[in-house]
């Protein structure tokens, strides 16, 4: 188990630099900061002084080395456009990112596990199929459709809920639904699938043979075996949640971190850009790390072998 | 053995709707399981043995197995205050409570009969939590007990152990110990040892003699293997296509078989204890089980049966012709012979 892990955090390390790397020399592709800071035009010399100011003004491997150098000393560089450290520009912004985060995976456990149980063990019922049915249409909608179709609905007809910031715990419903409903969809899916190959097995026979009530036989014996498969899928589909509250933040205007990465790669604020990177990287690696660990929790099979 | 029946099976039939008609996999079976006795049902794959251990143990239409059964006959069963009462009329919790506590059943495979994720002693301890009450701890201790009981090595330490890490041997003593756990009246065993290695085999069924010779419990012991009844049995019930076809004491049917089918299936036996010429004619089963979409009539045996008598095999289905000493079969030409 341990060198399993060991081996997976090597190979996430590689990942992470390989995703920075392309990031880095992409970035210095695309075009330079300044040009889209001064827009009436820079001189030569200034754009000369800027480029000393940041560093800009040495080769890309010079540049590169000096970077990793900075990083690991924990110092990732202030910004080209605000002037002001990276690392405060995302500590600010983070907060309704975390909380968006946040209440799309209670929503996906709480909505996503519950509905998926009901769709199995209600399968010959008019109700299993309806929980299937709304399942199908959350799997089959991507983000931006949700997000304006919602916006139409609660906010433009309705005048319900805001459309646009990051404010009050109103501003979070729809994004929320937006980023969930994918998961809830896959999740409900996914178990409902696992808990129906579950309950023909044998040992779930053997639990009723031993007049366990049914609570028991479902809730203990059936259910915990078709979680483990349904944890590496939520693992799976948190790298798209990443991804996908990009869109959502810029969809509802949040003042969150994804606002800071999509401005920093319009203004190839190349530290900005840099450290995102950096950061959703890390954060897939380390979700992935959690649900490795979780797996070996709930499945004894795995703890000793590997 | 004056002491009256744990179990008396009356009519019992199960009737199966499937999407391409109706099999009656179970048709008016009839016997008693006695008090500290062991009762072998046999019979070929498909003959409705595993159908009548289900529906003695409520499991027909639990959970949706068997959601398309019906039941109907009687399942009189002597608890443990001595008083009779009919299986079938009770509700489902009713039935829930007796199972694994008055009935207790063992797979045919140990493999996957257990939870992978609960260690082995925790699914013995849940049943005592259940049905005797006991607390975490108490259940914890007496876990350990059973599995000592069923002769497992360094039980402590076993308790704790994954079904994974056991062999299939192991794993039977556990599903035993399981089924043992609230001392069952009845230990319903579905070919216990056919997923298993010979001398595993020998190692399960001396310990099922040795817990049931300490306990007195009674044993329904399904298999197709006449050398397990041999070993085991007290009595014997044939069964052939959802019918009973004889029943008498084991000592009984193997000396003198009565019904074809048991004289069939008492010569694919290899090796036994037994002139040759006590077999009969029949030495392999020929042809194949019947389809149970479309039984024959009369008796269902008769196609394959080389005493078949046209007119009469296939016309009515034949009665029980009692014999003395609890004997009885079913064949029309036996019977007039
Ligand atoms: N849920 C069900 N729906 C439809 N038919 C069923 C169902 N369960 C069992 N049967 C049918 O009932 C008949 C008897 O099956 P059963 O499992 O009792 O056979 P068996 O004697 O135990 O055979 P084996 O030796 O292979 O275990 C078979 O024809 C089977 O197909
Ligand atoms: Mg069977």
């Amino acid at each position: 188990m341990l060198r399993y892990l060991a081996g997976k955090g090597f190979r996430s390390v590689l990942t992470v630099f390989a995703v920075l790397l392309i990031t880095f020399v992409a970035a210095r592709i695309s075009g330079n900061p300044f040009q889209f800071l001064y827009d009436d035009g820079l001189t030569q010399e200034e754009q000369a002084a800027l480029d000393q100011e940041f560093g800009l003004d040495r080769p890309w491997p010079a540049q590169f080395v000096s970077y990793l150098g900075q990083i690991a000393r924990g110092n990732f560089g202030r910004s080209i456009a605000q002037r002001r450290p990276v690392v405060h520009l995302y500590a600010e912004a983070i907060g309704p990112t975390l909380r968006l985060a946040a209440l799309s995976f209670l929503a996906t456990v709480a909505i996503g596990l519950p509905l998926g149980l009901t769709a199995a063990l209600a399968r010959h019922s008019a109700l299993g199929v309806a929980a299937m049915g709304v399942a199908f249409v959350g799997y089959a909608v991507p983000h931006f459709l949700l997000a304006i179709i919602l916006i139409l609905i609660f906010s433009f007809y309705l005048n319900w809920l805001p459309s646009i910031g990051s404010e009050t715990w109103w501003h979070f419903i729809m994004p929320t639904i937006t980023l969930s409903a994918g998961l809830i969809a896959a999740i409900a899916r996914y178990l409902r699938g696992e808990m129906l190959g579950v309950l023909s097995q044998d040992f779930v026979r053997t639990a009723r043979a031993k007049g366990l009530p049914e609570s028991m036989v479902i809730g203990k014996h059936a259910v915990r075996n078709a979680l483990i498969p349904v944890i590496t899928v939520l693992g799976l589909k948190f790298n798209g949640l990443v991804s996908g509250s990009l869109i959502v933040e810029t969809v509802f205007s949040f003042q969150g971190v994804g606002q800071i990465f999509i401005g920093s790669v319009q203004l190839r604020d190349y530290p900005v850009l840099q450290f995102g990177v950096i950061a959703f990287a890390l954060t897939v690696v380390v979700v992935n790390f959690l649900v490795d660990a979780l797996y070996a929790v709930v499945d004894p099979r795995v703890r000793r072998s590997g | 053995m004056t002491a009256p029946p744990l179990l008396q099976l009356r009519d019992l039939s199960v009737d199966f709707s499937t999407d391409m008609g109706i099999v009656h996999a179970v048709d008016r079976v009839s016997f008693d399981i006695g008090t500290d006795e062991i009762v072998a049902l046999v019979g070929e794959s498909g003959s409705g043995k595993s159908v009548i251990a289900q529906a003695i143990m409520g499991l027909l239409g639990v959970g949706g197995a068997g959601r398309n059964a019906r039941t109907s006959g009687q399942l009189r069963f002597r608890g443990r205050d001595g008083a009779a009462i009919d299986l079938l009329t009770l509700d489902a919790e009713e039935r829930r409570r007796l199972r694994g506590r008055d009935i207790g059943m063992v797979f045919q495979e140990p493999m996957t009969a257990l939870n992978p994720v609960l260690t082995v002693g925790e699914q013995i301890a849940e049943l005592l939590r259940v049905h005797a009450g006991l607390t975490r701890a108490q259940a914890a201790a007496e876990a350990v007990a059973r599995l000592a009981e069923v002769g497992i090595a360094a039980p402590a330490e076993r308790a704790k152990s994954y079904p994974h890490q056991m062999s299939g041997g192991m794993r039977q003593r556990v599903l035993i110990a399981i089924a043992m756990a609230c001392q069952p009246l009845l230990l319903i065993a579905d070919e216990p040892t056919t997923a298993l290695d010979v001398t595993v085999q020998a190692q399960i069924l001396e310990l099922m003699r040795t817990l049931k010779r300490r306990t007195r419990m009674s044993v329904l012991f399904i298999t197709h293997d006449f050398g397990i009844v041999a070993e085991l049995a007290d009595r014997v019930v044939v069964l052939y296509a959802g019918r009973m076809v004889e029943e008498g004491s084991a000592t009984d049917i193997f000396a003198s078989p009565r019904h074809p089918y048991t004289e069939g299936l008492l010569g694919a036996v290899p090796r036994l204890d037994l002139a040759s010429d006590t077999i009969g004619a029949v030495a392999i089963l020929p042809g194949t089980a019947p389809d149970p979409l479309a039984f024959p009539a009369g008796c269902r045996f008769h196609p394959r049966c080389t005493h078949a008598r046209p007119g009469l095999c296939d016309g009515k289905a034949p009665a029980m012709t009692a014999l003395a000493g609890a004997r009885r079969f079913a064949c029309h030409v036996r019977a007039s012979a």
